[in-house]
């Protein structure tokens, strides 16, 4: 979410909420000063002890995401997904930059926003976690056996994609949609070039559905397809949730700029006071499809996965999406008034209530799905536009929870029906009786809180126990460190009837929102080592008499092992300048946390580090004669300082043999 | 830095104030697998310090003698050659040669065949506890690698040293 669109000057006094959530918290900080030895024990977790959770927290603009622990707040890795990763070589090695292209070419960057946890039946099921790419539209899966990205869709026919990734109650679909709508042009499936103050004319939103391959026999990791989209009015669509229980089927993404402006959003975006909530019936969309009721567009868009097999990341490119029009698919598409400007959309446990946060108004709209079918039934409409039908305000809206707070974002649930919500400008989270539409308590947060995340906290079943609140602004809530700041994160109780404050820790990047999961849902069958004998790689070598350096005109495969504390071959000879050289390393360890790296002087490319059976190349071009040495990254014994080789480089055309060898003259 | 401190003589009664009790027990209990762990962390520590009694057999899955037969199963020597080179032993054992470790030739006539076996599948802690591989341990200056070896695979190397064993004897 963009900070600068909230702080709006008038805003506050517009909304003329009492000083009682005005200006700035109270002065003391963190843990309330009673608790601070209880709260010091609720997420004190002792060496050698593990964390009851895993969290997942997106990285936003480092295109990361980041695993932590709670309740201790520890970080345990970071998964790079979107974004080049200097620590270990992603998208840098020759096996893994396949991942990052895309119909724009290699795309070593993005910005990730909302990490979703694979669910069956509306429960999370630890198989995998899904992350959005917000720049140039991507979606990415993350199998949580390794915790590496294993899969990345690219959108065409879309950009800033931000209502992404929400998925559906048996992760048949995950969504992803414009925040910036586009001119698409049909005929070739790329963006017109058209006069920016037509944006009302030619800018069209698309919703896109990604179907998932749930099957457990299929070993693929290519899971993901783009089913459909659904072509929608150039709004800016932000958000989304899908429904469960009754409301399965259906999916919700909010709007705002119904206005359609194009320039000065902060103002000229915020006219209207309410904006719309979108909601799709994807169960329609798939009956229009099988009736025919769709065109095929032109679209260019990548589809990369990675075989773990085969250590190696694939691309397959698109060439068509089917898109649907609402006009031509009756019934697949409604409008819900929603005031104003709406960020957030969350569905609760029950299917039943759709809450947004209308980041512009002080009150929280609850509508009620139920009343949403039958205003439907009853064609309860105000107008329709494009052929969607705007359903009458009151006839979905359960109620209006009055001057709830300041800024409401987002929501998540406990599963005991109550809503807890982030507000941003006033920040704090609330507490809400759903039924009762009540504020029942609320917690200050440090400081101007984003996304807040319960673990479950948006499927069914939530496992409820804390609140993680993202806050976007950290400034003194830890030992100055310059002008860029880490975010921080606090970790709030809600066992209890009151929310008490126990932890803060910084986080990393921008984490947009974040989810959870018991540890012991997933932590038998994380794996620990690749196994040599199920390494397919084609350049991998499994045992040291299979290394070997072999040359085809002027390229040159070195095959190469690694184990504690050598490498085979650790001497090489008859290089010539003008040659390109792959390092093609296989760590041949079996045991767990024993990775070696491999770094070569002077090569542009950062190290790459090998899992224990696995096998990564490097490209090196060495560009001068010369005795070049490489060397072992990551601390693996004792005698890890030995394990280093040399390469000889001769000038062009000389006569020096190819030779190699380890433990000899060569 | 100057800075206003506390006397050093206030801090352990401050500490005692601001740790409330002894509440923790109940919140550490832990499931027993990690308990098994930590003890085995304590003990390995302790085992390095003063070296433990283990048995001729060494630490690891093979306890009871396997009472092997004079004769070489040929195919599954066969096996063994092959996993010798597949469970990555080659990068650092040869048959007559010193290389990172030792020589494997005639290793069957020093050792029982016990304690190879426990040697290739539970290396980490052999040379941890057992009095024999610390000694090869100090010689070599190398841990010897785990490299995931199963009880069946560790069996077929082992037929493989003994058949090794005899051609030199041949
Ligand atoms: C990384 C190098 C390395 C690898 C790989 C390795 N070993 Fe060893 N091995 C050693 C070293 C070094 C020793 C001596 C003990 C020590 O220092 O740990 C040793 C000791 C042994 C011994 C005992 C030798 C004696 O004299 O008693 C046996 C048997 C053995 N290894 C078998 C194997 C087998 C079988 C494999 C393959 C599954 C293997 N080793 C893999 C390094 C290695
Ligand atoms: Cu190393």
């Amino acid at each position: 979410m963009n900070r600068r669109t909230l702080i709006l000057a008038g805003v506050i006094g517009a909304i003329g909420v009492g000083a009682l959530f005005m200006g700035c918290p109270p002065k003391e900080k963190g843990a309330a000063k009673t608790g601070a030895s209880s709260a010091a024990e609720k997420v004190y977790v002792a060496p050698g002890e593990y964390d009851e959770f895993y969290a997942f927290f997106s990285g936003g603009f480092n295109g990361q995401l980041m695993v932590y622990g709670l309740p201790s707040g520890r970080l345990l890795k970071i998964i790079p997904v979107f974004s080049v990763f200097p620590r270990n070589g992603y998208g840098y090695t020759e096996e893994t930059k396949a991942m990052l292209m895309t119909s724009h070419g290699f795309i070593p960057w993005d910005d990730t926003h909302h990490p979703e946890l694979s669910q069956t039946n509306g429960e999370v099921d630890g198989r995998w976690i899904f992350i959005n790419a917000n720049n140039t539209p991507r979606v990415a899966r993350i199998d949580l056996a390794t915790m590496e990205t294993r899969e990345i869709i690219e959108i065409p026919n879309s950009a800033g994609n931000h209502p992404s990734t929400f998925i559906t109650m048996n992760t048949e679909y995950v969504t992803a949609g414009t925040r910036f709508s586009v001119p698409i042009d049909i005929q070739t499936g790329k963006f017109k070039d058209v006069p920016i103050k037509d944006y009302a004319k030619e800018f069209k939103g698309t919703i896109t559905f990604i179907k998932v391959n749930n099957d457990p026999n299929y070993e693929g990791e290519d899971k993901m397809d783009i089913a459909f989209q659904l072509l929608v009015p150039g709004y800016d669509y932000d958000l989304g949730h899908c429904g469960k229980g009754p409301s399965h089927g259906w999916c919700f993404f909010t709007s705002y700029n119904t206005e359609q402006a194009h320039t000065l959003l902060e103002k000229n975006a915020s006219q209207h006071d309410k904006d719309y909530i979108l909601a799709v019936n994807w169960k329609k969309a798939e009956q229009c499809l099988q009736e025919g009721k769709y065109h095929e567009f032109p679209a260019k868009y990548y589809h990369n996965y990675y075989d773990d097999k085969k250590h190696m990341a694939f691309s397959k490119v698109g060439d068509k999406v089917k898109v649907i029009l609402p006009t031509e698919c009756e019934g697949v598409a409604y409008y819900l008034p929603t005031p104003k400007s709406p960020h957030g959309v969350d569905v609760d446990p029950t299917g039943e209530y759709i809450i947004a946060g209308g980041k512009l108004s002080a009150d929280l709209p609850i509508h009620s799905f139920s009343k949403m079918m039958k205003a439907i039934e009853n064609n309860e409409v105000e107008k329709v536009i494009d052929g969607i039908p705007v359903l009458k305000f009151e006839a979905v809206n359960h109620c209006l929870v009055p001057k709830a707070c300041i800024g409401p974002l987002h929501n998540e649930f406990d599963g005991k029906g109550f809503v807890y919500t982030s507000c941003f400008i006033s920040s704090e989270i609330i507490k809400t009786d759903i039924e009762k539409c009540e504020v029942v308590d609320r917690i200050p947060v440090y400081y101007s809180v984003g996304h807040l995340m319960i673990p479950g906290g948006d499927s069914r079943k939530p496992f409820g126990k804390y609140v993680v609140a993202l806050n976007k602004i950290t400034k003194d809530r830890y030992l100055p460190v310059g002008p860029e700041l880490n975010q921080s994160a606090q970790l709030i109780d809600i066992t209890g009837e009151k929310m008490e404050m126990l932890l803060d820790f910084a986080t990393i990047g921008e984490p947009h929102y974040a989810q959870a999961l018991p540890a012991d849902l997933i932590k038998d069958k994380v794996v620990k080592i690749y196994k040599l004998e199920e390494n397919q790689h084609p350049y991998a070598v499994k045992s040291e008499n299979e290394t070997r350096v072999e040359r085809k005109g002027n390229v040159v495969h070195v095959y190469m092992t690694a184990i504690r504390s050598h490498f085979n071959p650790d001497n090489i000879e008859g290089i010539k300048v003008g040659d390109t050289v792959y390092f093609h390393v296989t760590n041949i360890e079996q045991d767990w946390d024993i990775p070696h790296g491999f770094a070569i002087f002077g090569a542009p490319e950062p190290n790459m580090l090998i899992m224990p059976g696995q096998t990564l190349t490097i490209r090196w071009v060495p560009k001068e004669p010369g005795v070049y040495p490489y060397y072992c990254t990551d601390f693996c014994s004792a005698l890890h300082q030995e394990m280093q080789g040399y390469v000889r480089v001769s000038p062009k055309g000389s006569n020096v043999p190819l030779k190699w060898g380890l433990d000899k003259d060569l | 830095m100057v800075m206003k401190r506390l006397p050093m003589y206030l801090l352990p009664i401050l500490l005692v104030v601001g740790c409330g009790g002894g509440k923790k027990s109940e919140s550490s209990s832990n499931t027993t697998e990690q308990k098994a762990q930590q003890t085995a962390t304590v003990e390995q520590t302790q085992a390095t310090a003063q070296s433990e009694q283990v048995s001729e057999f060494g630490v690891g899955p093979i306890q009871e003698p396997l009472n092997l037969p004079e004769t070489i199963d040929e195919a599954l020597a066969k096996k063994g050659q092959e996993l010798f080179d597949k469970k990555g032993c080659t990068a650092c054992h040869e048959l007559d040669k010193k290389k990172v470790g030792p020589p494997l030739r005639g290793v069957t006539d020093q050792r029982p065949p016990e304690w190879i076996m426990n040697m290739i599948m539970n290396p980490d802690e052999m040379i941890l506890k057992d009095p024999v591989a610390q000694k090869l341990l100090e010689e070599y200056g190398v841990p010897m690698t785990n490299q995931n070896v199963s009880k069946d695979e560790a069996r077929a190397i082992l037929e493989f040293l003994r058949k090794a064993a005899k051609e030199k004897k041949n």
